[in-house]
């Protein structure tokens, strides 16, 4: 092909003349009719194809950014488990803080007794709370028949006491009597522990004189009759009332005051 | 057959071009798809009618962007294309690759200088280096990848002679 062939020349003509004109006319009449025909013509196709290309970039984009979701959330969903974690520990510290205020605050009620705080580490194996350990013993000063309290009431009395532990038999126990008064009427009798009853964690309250008046709610504390426990701290309230097959005793049920399902700190009494 | 492929080609390459701009654009540089079609395939179209239109619809379709001088699109899309054209049959020992990039090379230059002096009325060499040099490796790298596609779907080579399929 010789590039210098009368046809070329006029291709090359044509196209100068193309050029020239959408020169001209641009810069004559401000309007290039090639341009303005070619985007009219092509402006209808560019649209539809926009469109796709529109939705396409938008899936593009909807990938993209359910990527960058996806590592939003994994990083929200740690720092919500991190403060989930921290939130947990904040009520359980303030739960601590109460538990040891009330303590400090029972200590202080009863300065006319030497007292020794000490944490529970186990409990007996069956469900009910019998018997607890406690984390100080005779090197603490601590001795058997030493009395155990909480701020809500009497636990119990030590009948074990190690070098750096205690074994507290609580009222909950059968072989445990504690001399009460009702609070109420000043009537005295003995709260006892009972294998059925002890399965529900409650006590039962006997030999109380028929004539003692006691109702549904009477609360009953420690007379300190007994020698055993101090007077004046909460055994439990009373849930129900009966008498016995002669008729001359009473004998009630009693919820402890003591919550032994939460049984954290206690408050040991060397009596 | 033939023509309706040419007809899908200049389709998809003036969409690529112009409504799926954001696909080929790297970094703000698009390559001209349309001045690397028009000197590819002028330089295997063994119809001079055919090939002339082509070159002309190319530079007219180019220079009828938004943003593009027309007169400078159409002048450089055409005379590449007739430089690709003349370039066919001269210079035997160097490849075909070579000619085509070479052409390409030279038109996308004066074209991206053309523009740019037409918009900013100077050239620095900070033009060169950030908006002509990167449009010039863009638009050759993308004949790269056109020149085997075009070549093998538009046109045959038999006995390195051009046979239209």
């Amino acid at each position: 092909m010789n590039f210098f062939q009368k046809k070329w020349k006029i291709i090359l003509v044509i196209i100068a003349a193309v050029a020239m004109s959408g020169f001209i006319l641009e810069h004559f009449a401000g309007v290039n009719p090639v341009k303005v025909t070619v985007k009219t013509i092509v402006t209808p196709i560019k649209s539809g194809f926009s469109y796709i290309a529109h939705s396409l970039e938008e899936l593009r984009n909807f990938v993209w950014d359910m990527r960058a979701y996806k590592e939003d959330n994994e990083r929200l969903e740690a720092e919500n488990l991190a403060l989930r974690q921290q939130n947990r520990d904040v009520a359980v510290y303030r739960e601590e803080n109460e538990r040891l205020q009330a303590l400090l605050d029972l200590q202080e009620s009863i300065s006319e007794y030497q007292t020794v705080a000490a944490r529970v580490i186990s409990y007996s194996g069956n469900n009910w709370y019998e018997l607890i350990e406690i984390n100080k013993g005779t090197l603490n000063g601590l001795d058997e028949g030493d009395a155990v309290v909480t701020p809500d009431g009497l636990v119990g009395k030590i009948t074990e006491a190690g070098p750096n532990y205690s074994t507290v038999t609580t009222v909950l126990d059968t072989n445990a009597a504690v001399g009460i008064k009702v609070s109420r009427t000043g009537g005295s009798g003995f709260v006892e522990g009972d294998a059925e009853l002890a399965k529900n964690m409650q006590c039962k309250l006997s030999f109380v004189d028929r004539s003692t008046p006691i109702i549904v709610g009477d609360v009953v504390e420690t007379s300190g009759t007994s020698g055993i426990y101090p007077p004046g701290f909460p055994v439990g309230s009373i849930m129900s009332v009966s008498a016995d097959s002669t008729g001359n005793l009473k004998y009630a049920v009693i919820d402890p005051a003591v919550d032994f399902d939460m049984l954290k700190e206690v408050l040991v009494i060397k009596w | 057959m033939r023509k309706l492929k040419l007809v899908v080609w200049m389709l998809l390459i003036y969409l690529f071009q112009t409504v799926f701009c954001g696909a080929i654009n790297f970094n703000g540089t698009a390559p001209d798809l349309l001045l690397a079609f028009a000197v590819i395939f002028a330089f295997y179209e063994w119809e001079t009618n055919l090939a002339a239109l082509i070159i002309i619809l190319c530079g007219v379709l180019a220079g009828s962007e938004a943003g593009r001088v027309f007169p400078a699109a159409v002048l450089v899309t055409g005379v590449a294309g007739l430089m690709s054209r003349a370039l066919f049959k001269t210079a035997k020992l160097v490849p075909e690759f070579v000619k085509i990039i070479s052409v390409i090379i030279v038109a996308a230059f004066s074209l991206c200088s053309f523009e740019y002096f037409t918009v900013y009325k100077s050239i620095s060499v900070y033009a060169l280096l950030y908006s002509i040099l990167p449009y010039v490796i863009y638009t050759t790298l993308a004949a790269s990848v056109m020149y085997p596609l075009i070549k093998k779907t538009l046109f045959r080579m038999q006995d390195k002679k051009q046979l239209i399929i």
